[in-house]
This record gives C-alpha cells, structure tokens and sequence, in this order.
C-alpha cells in the first residue's frame, strides 16, 4: 500500500530486447500483479512486433502498448518534417518517456528496470518523478548475461530474431543504428529501409529546394538532415561492400582476442568498434 | 483586481459619467517589458477597447517620454507585433517643447531682487548677445533674453533646451539642473560663488553643462543609438590626464556641443567656441596637438572623438541627385515597411482583431489580394502619388470569387492629395540610405555614424510626412473590391485607421462570434495553444457524453473557450445530437458555407485547407486559429454523412491524433459526403446494419442507421482488430477470405459497400440508381457470416490445437498433462525440451487458451497469432516427436522413482536398422551398482576379446547383439507408441555404423542428470 492508501503498482517495462524481455519473464511468478507495458513507436522491427506477442503469450498476462496512436509518423507529421537526431531526440521524449509518465501518473509505484549483474555502468531509464522507486532485480540477484540467455530458453521463447543482424531494439531507423546495422536493415527489409530513405529523402527536400529564410532561421537550427552521421542513406547503401568489409575485420577481431564468444556478443563487440554512444536508455536494450 | 474585473468597473463607472484614465510614466511599464517581464499588453488593450462598441464613454490616455517605438527598441518581433496592434488602437500625440519655450522657463527660474547686480547683469549680457547676433543665433541677440537666463551663460542656455530634449526626459532634467542639489548643478554654484564687487560676473558655462549631464552620467540615456556616442566622449575626456583648466573646460565646451548637434549654427565652430572665454584659442591648438579634438575644415567644427574626411555634403547632394530620378513608390518601397494597421474600431464592435497590411503602392498598379490563408485581414495602399496624377486606379486583379460565395480579402488605396512632403522626406531617407553602402562612408566610423544619426532624423520626418499625407481629410480613401460586386467603395477620410474600419464593416459583415479573445487570433500563444488541443480532444473524446463544460475542470482557458465559442453560440448542446447548427444568429453564415463546401464534396473530394480558406475569406474572415475548431464541430456534427480522408486514405474514426495532424496539416485532408443513400443501397446499409448490430453514433440505441459511413466503419474497425494469423491464412472459406481482402484493400466507403463485398460473396454490385436490391438480406447475413469466421479464427485454431495435444496424450484434460509435467520439475537439462515440459507444466496460465497458446509458442517459438499456415503446418508435424520426448521423459522419471529414486546418468540409444528404420531408448545405469555393473561388463569383454581376437572387436560384437535384443520384433518404427519416435530432422544423431545397423549414442534429449551430476 502506498501512503495514500492505494495499492502500489508494480511496472516492468519492455524494450523488445533480450534483457527487459528476460526481466519480464523472471517477475512473472516473483510479481504475480505485474503490469508490463512497451512503448510503441510504430516503427519498430517487424521482429520486435512478433516477439512481444510471443512474450505475451508466455506472460500469460497482456502487455499494455503504451502510445499506440501517436506513432512516430504522427509526430514526423506534427513536427513537420525534422529527423530525430542524439541532440533532438523529440522520438524518445514524444513516442516514450511522455506515454510512461503519463501512465503512471501520481500513484506509487515500482519500477523494474533490467540492468545485468555484469552491466555496472550503465544506466538504463529511471525516472525522475518521486513517486516511482526503481527495482534492479538482476542486479539484485546476480543475474548476468548468461542468466538472462537461460531465463529466455527456459521460457521457450529464445531471442528476437533481429540479433542476428542488429544488436538493439528500437526503430527501423533508429539514429544510433551502425552502419552495418543500416547495411543488415536494407538487406533484411528492403522496404523498411526503403521508408527510411523516403523520410530522409522528404527532410532533405524540404530544407534545401524549397526551404524559405524563415523556415531555415528557426526550424532548421540544430537538426539532422540525414540519418546515419556525415551520408544520406542511398550513399551509404552504395558502400556496402566497405561496410561490411570493415565489420568482417572487427568481428573477426573481437572473435579473436576473445576466445569462444557467444555471436551475440562478438557481434555487439563488433559493432562497439565503430561506435559505442550509450543509446537511449528508454529504447535499449 | 484582475484585468476583467478592472474593465468591468471602467465600464460601470463610465455609465454613470465619462471616465478619464490617465496613465502617468507609462513609459515605466514599457522599460519593465523591455527588461523582460511578461507583462501583457491586453489589459492596455481591453481598457481601450472597454468603451468602443458600446458607446460608453471612457477615454485613456497614456503619458511617457518617448514613442512606444523607442521604448520598445530592443524587444523580439512577436512581442513588437503584439504591442503594435495596441499601439494601433491608440493614437499618437507627440508633445515636443520649443527652444524658445524652455528657455522662457529657465528665466522664470531666477529672481534677481538687488537692482545694482540687476545693472551688472545687463552689462554683462549687452556684448554677449550682440555676439550671439554675430554667429546668427537670434533667439539670444536680445539683451534682455539673455540677462533673463543668468547665471546661465548664453551658450549654455543654447544648448540646455536641445540637450535635454534629446537625451533627457525634458523640462525635469532641466529642472533637476537648475534646482537640484547636485554639487555640479546651477544651485550649488549659487551657493558656493562669491560675488566680487567689480570685474566680470561669473556665469555657469558649457563646461558646467558638461560636468553635470555627462561627467555626472545623471542623465538618463534613454535611446540607445544615442548613448554610444555619450559613453565614448565621456570615456575620452575622463580619460584624458593632465589637462589645464583651460584646455578641460574647452575639451567640455566642445563635447557638448558635440553632443548636442553637428551641424548648422550650434556647432564647435572656433567663433562659437571664441565665446566661451579667455584662451580657447591657445586651448585649442594644444588639444589638438594632443589628439583629443579634430578640426574638421570643411564643416568648421571641432570635435572630440576621430574626425572624419569623408565630405558628406557632396556625397549626400550626389545621393539626393539620383534619388530625384526614380519613381516615388520605388523609393519609398525600398526604405521602409510601413507598419500593419489594426481596424480599431471594427476590431472592438466585433470582437475580433483585424489587422491590414500596408504597404506603398504606385498609381495604376496591378494590385492582387491577399491569399485567404494571410495573417492579415486586408491590404492597405498607400499611393505614393496625388490624386491629380491619378485619373482612375486601375482595377484589382485576383477578385474571381463568385458573388455569393466567400469573397477575396479587402484592398483599399488611400490617394493623397499632396505628396510632396512625403516626396521630400522619402528622397532624403533614400538618398542617406545609399550613403551608407557607400564605400568610403561604410569604411569611416566616424562618418557612418554621423550618417546613421542623420538617417534617424529623416526617418522621423517621413514619420510624420506619411501620418499627415495620409491622415489628411484631403486624402481619398476607396476600398476596391466592395462586396456586392468588387465595386469600388469611397470611404470617409479620417486619421489612424478609422477608413479601414469603415471597410472592414463593410467586407467582414459576416465576423463570426468568437468571444475568447485567446483563441479568436491569427496565431496562438504556445498557452493558447495547448488550452485548443485539449478542447478538440475533449470535442471527440467527450462531445457525446453529456458531461458539463466537456468534462474540464476549473476554469482553464479550454474551458473558457469551450463555454464561449462551443456552448454559448450553440455550436454544442446536450441531446441526440451534441454538435450541429448554432444557435448565434452570428455564426449562422459560417455554418452554411461549412455545410455548403461538406454537400459539395458529394461528388468529388473537398480538401480541407479549401474549407479553411473559405471560411477566413469574407464576409465570415474567421481567425485562422478558430478554425480547426469549428471545421472539427462540423466534422462531429456530420460524422455519420461526411468521410475523413487522410493522404487519401479513408480514417473510419476522427481520433485526436488525427485531429493534431489535421491542425497542422489540413491540406493532408479531404473529406467526402455520403449523401443519404435510397433504393436498392439503402436496402443493404439497413440489412447490414441490422444484421451487424449496428448503432447510430451518438445517438440513441433505436436510431436507425441508414447511412453508408456508420456501416463502414464498424467493419473497417472490426476487420483492423483482426490478428495477423487470421490476417493471413488460406484456411477460411472462401467467402471470409473474399471479404476479408475486400475489406482490407477497400479504399472507398461506397465502392466496398455496394461492388466489393457483394462480388466477393457471389451476388451482383448494387449501383447507385438500383430501385431495389433483393438479396439485401443474403449479402447482409453472408457479411455477418465471414466476419464470425474471421473473429473466430484463432479461437478456432487454438481449439484444434489443444483437441490434438490432449487426443496425442490420450487424456481430456490439459490438468493431466501439466501434473506429469510438473513431476519433471527442475530435472529437464536440455533447453528445449526444458522449455517444452515447463510450459506445458505452467499451470498458472488462465485457461485452455492461454495455455495452448504458450506452448504453441514454445514448439514454433512463434505465437500463434503471428503464425503462418506454413508454421501451423510445423507445429502440426513437430508437436508428436515433442511430446514423444516427454513422454519417455516421464516414464523414466516414473521407473527410477519406482526404482528407489537413485541417481542415474540416462542415454538416449538410437539404432537404425538397415532398412532405414530406426529405434530410440533411453538406457540409464543406476549408480548405486556402477561399480558392480562395470566389473561384470569388463568380465564379460575379457571373454568376448578371447573370441573376436581384439577389444575392439569385441565392444562392437557386443554392442551388436545388445542393440539386436532392444529392437521390437519388426515393428516400424512410425507405428511405435507415444513413448517412442524419430528423432527431429533438424537434430540428427551422430551415428557409428556397425554391421549393417546403424547405433548411436548421445546426450539424451532430456536428461534426468541433477541428482547424478550434482
Ligand atoms: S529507438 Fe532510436 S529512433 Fe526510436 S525512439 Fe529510441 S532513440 Fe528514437
């Protein structure tokens, strides 16, 4: 009971990946009232989609999806056109952080946030508002990366199809993607990439041909014109062969100086190498 | 009190009398907002609106030191804007006090009541006047003036009035230095001068001036553009050591005429500077040489900061040469933008801020009216020629509209009679502008700023030209496109903007009520902003609910918007039918072009940006901000005759995201009319509606429901809750595939209704002139029919699967199966099937559903409502060797516990026979005999190899012949029980080949190991 009197709610949100998804499995029988929820921007991976329902039904319990109507092409629409970019994340505060504040409103309640026992570092999203205390029961209870692997087998479920090519959840154009990670997306779903390139494409065209001074004082001031740092998508594709060149040779080193590695994890490493920015902590992992 | 009550009581009081409201240093409340505060220019603007409109009489008047203008130099666009528009709805009263006029109040300052000092004074001023005759300063030539001003020398009292018009706030600064107690001021030199008895009087010269405006700072720099150039002579001078007193008091003398003005007869000139005393000459000479003052030859003016060489007089008369070669109109248009004009009083009669664009226009120019969308109401001319050039104005283009519907915005011309004042003050500004791209200019700071200061002057002269060329009643006012026909309209002359509200009466005849001055705007402030969103949100969420004020709270600016815009016109009302026609008379013409532009759309699509122009177009002009407001009432109103199209795609529900796509981006929308449907259409919308169960929306339960877009959207939202099994499998009748793909590629409401659906099921397109349609009823039912099959199809399927499980389990229930699983609890090592036996032990799931569907998960590691017929298929084939697993999982459990319980390590035995067949067991050593066990074997081996001749050999022979007595007597392996099954394709055994019999050995698929490896 909280101070008010009102039951305390118990909230474990999920990611759609590997981490939260085991949290929600391990709380299943430990937090029998659970509420689970997902941030739905719309735009997430067709895998994502399809291994929350298989998380559901393993629950056995909903998973309440949070910001169903206002996905990311609503606020693209509403913002009239800027890319989300690290320094203008209005995707992760929009279609996020705004829905889950929002649900939980006043009430006390528990947050279970799935930090790994071998994770010290990293963060993860806790919210600021006081009237939710933050739970790691994997720290807690030393579950490492192994533990969160054998929750999921255990539970039948295994992992998200998309580690085998990306290494995060989150949206199909997700900024923080790799390029490899861009590379995996346009040979995984050509027409999701190709979504990607028609965003960018839009943005693009309205800065520069008919971007009128007004426009391009205020609007245009600190935002991202492409996705992926430094290229439109289309010239990134066109160096795919360099690309994955490139992360051939930095598997093959991780996979080296760290013997017998899971793929999983030679594949994060491997993508480390070309950029290891903490993502969003709402989105990943 | 807050600002409505104090205009309530402005008003109360003025019905009894006239109320005079005088607001002193106003100039106070401008600075605050200039420092920032968030002070609101409505309260000014209501107060002076609170009598216009309803004929009371109150009048405000606001005092300050400076125009608004200058005040408000140094505040953002947006906040320049607003104040602007209050600023319009007052008029200017400039009150700038002659020279001759403060000096006439300086003389009143001192009383001279010794007659002998009365003589010496009159001496003292005969020779100074008469030098003041001589350098042409005639307001001081007369002795009298002169004496009249003592102490004050005459230059001093030349520059005094100039001075503090300029940089002070006028006759008090000037009355802080004549009575004030500053140690510098004219009563502290009283009281500390000693008057001799003979020889020259002492006077309080420029140099004292100085040390009390400058030296002091005490004088309050009120413009910026001015105080630069303070700040920069008092820091040279401040900084300048070591001068004489006659060199300081000379430096002073010229700063401050420096200060005071740059040309003409009050300037450093050396005659000028002659008066001042003895040695100025010598004082001179020597400042100059230390570089702190520059004789500028041709001006003949000393000064105190860098002097500059550039001439500016041949410059500006080169400037002024070619400015008198180009049309007026082009010169005005380049020099400025003349400020917007608020329609004061049309503003206030009808609530609603017009807002007329200005700007110069030639005689005979092509003018176009403003597009609907503007921000501003109207346009305003101002024809920078005289009338008497002007024969006739040509005609207007643009004015294309019908003469019913919404009209083009007002465009009016103001004809001067005279020009030549704004001629001349238009040219000098050109003319000073070019100079300052000049290069020589541009590249000399010192000449630049001069020229600014110039440019600053003649801009105020334009100023003033402009409001009298235009404010004349010798101006002709004429609005060009009248609303009857595009007639032009004379209107009556008149200063400020009462001729643009003559014509905005005229064209916005039709100015819809809004009464919420937060939402009746152009733009709304981010507040204004968010209080609308919550109000189109509480329209669709709560329109039809009944609740008071649409379910807000408190008194919020929603709610003041939803009482004053929704509830008091009528727009919203309890009853059946929540939004529909206004009550307001007054709103009534902006209803009927909302429902003239939805009927329209009957036969082709209506965009919504249209809708919007028509309505911000006259007679209605509505504010762009109320808009989304009212187009979403008739939405509401509507929403069972008028279809949402977005992109083109049709959108059953008006939800409030799409309403906030629709604010931003109304062009994104059409909608379409649905026009009540008759004969053989009107016999399927009923049929379908009854058999579906189909209620009017918003209205009561017995509503019947004869329209084509209640029908639509319920299956369109039904068929979107469909999961993506259902959405994707060929294992449906025929029927329900074919509705279902009709549904999910319907595009137009009537084309799915009456062609799509009834050829999917086999019955022929209903057209739009059918009299009747017979099989109604059997479309209807067979509709009904393949949406139960849809809605029912996972269910059906996860029946079927449950039905196979239990059936391959021989049991009836699922609890049998979960209670032998759950005996395995914890004693599964292999991951798979560990998963397989934990979900199948699960016994908190819900029901059969639930439980089937997880372990359905488990087995295709898919849900079942993401399934493919090709991972339905999977299952099917993977679910017996699964179960087969478990089985013997169990039954070994079950033996070992039999047994005692020991602790075992089973393997799991693969033989193949020759023919392809193969054999599984799962053969386990008790551990507890090992040792005995291993013993008896190594015997029997020793024996073997004494036969085949090698250990090998004899392993081999005997694993053989072992094998050989596991194997059933020649059953097939496919017809074995439960208990025994092939292993999985994709897992297949590694296998030792021996004697034509394949054997291998492994892993068990499941491993009862705990016990034995822990
Ligand atoms: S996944 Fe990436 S793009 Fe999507 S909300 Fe998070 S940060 Fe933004």
């Amino acid at each position: 009971m909280g101070e008010s009197g009102a039951p305390v709610r118990h909230i474990c949100g999920i990611s759609g990946g590997k981490d939260s998804s085991a949290l929600a499995v391990y709380m299943r029988d430990r937090a029998p009232q659970m509420e689970y929820f997902f941030c739905d921007t719309g735009a997430e991976l067709p895998e994502t989609y399809e291994y929350l329902t298989r998380l559901e039904v393993i629950l056995g319990r909903p998973i309440v999806r949070l910001n169903a109507t206002r996905g990311f092409d609503h606020w693209f629409e509403v913002f009239r056109g800027a890319l989300p970019s690290p320094q203008m994340r209005w995707c992760t505060k929009n279609m996020k952080i705004k829905p889950i504040e929002e649900w939980i409103g006043d009430e006390a309640a528990v947050s279970y946030v799935a930090i790994r026992s071998d994770e010290s570092n990293r963060k993860g999203y806790v919210s600021t508002k006081p009237n939710i205390t933050t739970r790691f029961p994997f720290v807690e209870d030393g579950v490492d990366h192994a533990g969160v692997l054998r929750i999921l087998e255990d539970a039948g479920i295994g992992l998200p199809a998309y580690y085998e090519w990306r290494t995060r959840s989150g949206c199909y154009f997700c900024f923080y993607q790799r390029k490899a990670e861009w590379i995996g997306l346009s040979e995984r779903h050509p027409e999701l990439f190709d979504r990607a390139v028609a965003i960018e494409q839009k943005v693009l065209q309205d800065a520069g041909v008919d971007g009128d001074a007004d426009f391009g004082d205020r609007a245009m001031r600190g935002r991202q014109y492409t996705w992926s740092g430094g290229e439109t998508l289309v010239q990134l594709r066109n160096r795919r062969d360099e690309i994955l060149e490139r992360h051939e040779a930095a598997l093959s080193r991780t996979t080296k100086t760290r013997a017998n590695l899971p793929l999983i994890e030679a594949l994060a490493d491997a993508f480390n190498e070309e950029d290891d920015t903490e993502p969003c902590t709402v989105c990943a992992p | 009190m807050s600002p409505s009550s104090l205009v309530a009581t402005a008003r109360r009081i003025a019905a009894e009398s006239p109320l005079l409201l005088v607001i002193d240093e106003f100039g106070k409340n401008l600075e605050a907002i200039r420092d920032g505060s968030d002070a609101d220019p409505y309260l000014l603007q209501q107060l002076a609106e609170a009598g216009q409109g309803t004929g009371l009489p109150i009048f405000v008047v606001t005092l300050q030191h400076l125009s608004f203008d200058d005040c408000l130099s140094g505040l953002d666009n947006v906040q320049r804007r607003e104040w602007s528009k209050v600023q319009g709805r007052f008029e200017d009263v400039s009150f700038v006090e002659s020279a001759a006029q403060a000096r006439a109040l300086i003389s009143t300052v001192f009383d001279v009541t010794d007659s002998a000092l009365r003589a010496r004074i009159d001496r003292w001023a005969k020779p100074l006047a008469s030098e003041m005759a001589a350098l042409g300063v005639a307001e001081l030539a007369d002795p009298a003036v002169v004496a009249s001003c003592y102490p004050l020398h005459p230059l001093a009292a030349l520059v005094l009035p100039e001075l503090c018009n300029r940089h002070g706030q006028h006759e008090r600064t000037l009355f802080s230095f004549l009575a004030g107690a500053h140690p510098s001021g004219v009563a502290a030199f009283l009281d500390s001068t000693k008057l001799a008895s003979r020889g020259p009087l002492p006077s309080l010269g420029l140099e004292a001036v100085y040390d009390f405006f400058v030296g002091s700072g005490s004088l309050n720099i009120a413009s910026p553009r001015q105080s630069s150039r303070w700040s920069e002579i008092a820091t040279r001078l401040r900084d300048a050591h070591g001068l004489s007193a006659a060199q300081a008091r000379t430096a002073k003398s010229v700063a401050l005429l420096n200060l005071v003005s740059t040309s003409g007869t009050v300037r450093a000139s050396r005659q000028l500077l002659g008066l001042a005393g003895r040695g100025v000459d010598a004082a001179l000479a020597d400042l100059e040489r230390a570089g702190l003052v520059t004789y500028r030859d041709f001006a003949d003016e000393y000064r105190v900061w860098h002097g500059s060489d550039v001439d500016m007089g041949v410059r500006l008369d080169a400037a002024r040469q070619r400015m008198s070669q180009r049309p007026l109109v082009e010169i005005l248009a380049e020099i400025e933008q003349p400020t917007p004009l608020v329609a004061a009083r049309h503003s206030a009669t009808f609530d609603t801020l017009r807002v007329f664009q200005r700007r110069y226009a030639a005689a005979r120019e092509e003018v176009a009216p403003l597009a609907a969308p503007s921000a501003y109401d109207g346009t305003v001319l101002l024809v920078a020629a005289s009338e008497a050039e002007l024969p006739a104005l040509t005609s207007v283009g643009g004015h294309t509209t019908e003469p019913e519907g919404p009209g083009a915005k007002p465009v009016v011309a103001a004809i001067p009679r005279d020009v030549a004042a704004l001629d001349e003050a238009g040219r000098e500004v050109a003319a000073l502008a070019s100079l300052l791209d000049d290069p020589v200019v541009a590249g000399d700071r010192v000449a630049r700023r001069e020229l600014s200061e110039r440019l600053s002057q003649a801009r105020s002269v334009l100023d003033q030209a402009r409001c009298e060329t235009f404010g004349s009643q010798e101006c002709r006012w004429v609005l060009l496109n009248g609303p009857k026909s595009g007639e032009r309209v004379e209107l009556s002359p008149g200063r400020g903007s009462s001729p643009v509200s003559a014509a905005a009466d005229l064209v916005y005849s039709h100015t819809p009520p809004v009464g919420n001055e937060m939402l009746n705007r152009s733009e709304l402030t981010s507040q204004g902003a968010k209080a609308r969103r919550l109000l189109l949100e509480a329209m669709i969420e709560r329109g039809n609910s009944g609740v008071d004020d649409l379910g807000f709270e408190g008194h919020g600016p929603e709610t003041a918007m939803y009482r004053s815009f929704l509830l008091r016109t009528g727009l919203h009302r309890r009853g059946a039918k929540p939004f529909g026609p206004p009550s307001d008379a007054g709103l009534e013409p902006a209803w009927s072009i909302l429902a003239d532009e939805f009927g329209r759309s009957t036969g082709e699509r209506v965009n919504l940006a249209g809708v919007g122009d028509c309505l911000q177009s006259p007679p209605v002009g509505m504010k762009a901000a109320v808009v989304p407001v009212f187009i979403t009432a008739g939405l509401l109103a509507f929403r069972d005759e008028v279809a949402i199209y977005e992109h083109g795609t049709f959108t059953p529900v008006l939800s409030p995201e799409v309403s906030e796509r629709m604010v931003r981006n109304p062009a994104h929308f059409d909608v379409k009319h649905f026009a009540n449907t008759s004969g053989g259409r009107l016999m399927v919308v009923e049929a379908l509606a009854e058999r579906l169960g189909i209620a009017a929306r918003g209205g009561g339960r017995s509503q019947r429901v004869s329209n084509v877009l209640a029908v639509v959207s319920s299956l369109v939202t039904r068929i979107s809750r469909l999961d993506n099994y259902t959405r994707r499998t060929r294992r449906l009748s025929a029927g329900a595939r074919a509705v279902r793909d009709a549904l999910t590629t319907a595009v137009e409401p009537d084309q799915l209704l009456f062609e799509s659906l009834p050829e999917a099921l086999g019955f022929a397109a209903v057209g739009a002139d059918a009299p009747d349609c017979e099989p109604a009823a059997a479309v209807a039912s067979a509709v009904g029919g393949a949406l139960d099959e849809l809605e029912s199809c996972l269910e059906r399927m996860l029946e079927d699967l449950l039905a196979r499980l239990l059936d391959a389990c021989g049991v009836r229930s699922r609890a049998t199966v979960s209670g032998q699983a759950a005996t395995l609890d914890g004693e599964v090592l292999d991951p798979e099937v560990r998963a397989f036996v934990l979900a199948l032990a699960n016994d908190s799931a819900e029901d059969d559903r639930a439980w089937i569907s997880a372990v359905a998960t488990v087995v295709a590691r898919k849900a079942p409502a993401e399934w493919t017929d090709e991972d339905r298929g999977r299952f099917d084939r993977e679910l017996p060797e699964r179960l087969a697993a478990f089985h013997r999982l169990v039954a070994l459990h079950f033996d070992r516990r039999a047994d005692g319980g020991g602790p075992f390590d089973p393997l799991r035995v693969t033989i193949t026979r020759p023919d392809g067949t193969e054999y599984i067991r799962m053969v386990g050593v008790d551990a507890r005999r090992r040792a005995a066990l291993e013993t008896a074997l190594d015997d029997v081996l020793a024996t073997t190899a004494s036969i085949t001749g090698s250990d090998l050999q004899a392993e081999q022979s005997l694993l053989a012949l072992l094998s050989e007595r596991l194997l059933p007597p020649d059953e097939p392996a496919e017809t074995l029980s439960p208990a025994i099954g092939l292993p999985t394709e994709s897992d297949p055994p590694a296998r030792a080949v021996a004697d034509g019999a394949g054997l291998s050995t492994g892993r068990a698929a499941g491993m009862l190991g705990r016990a034995a490896n822990g």
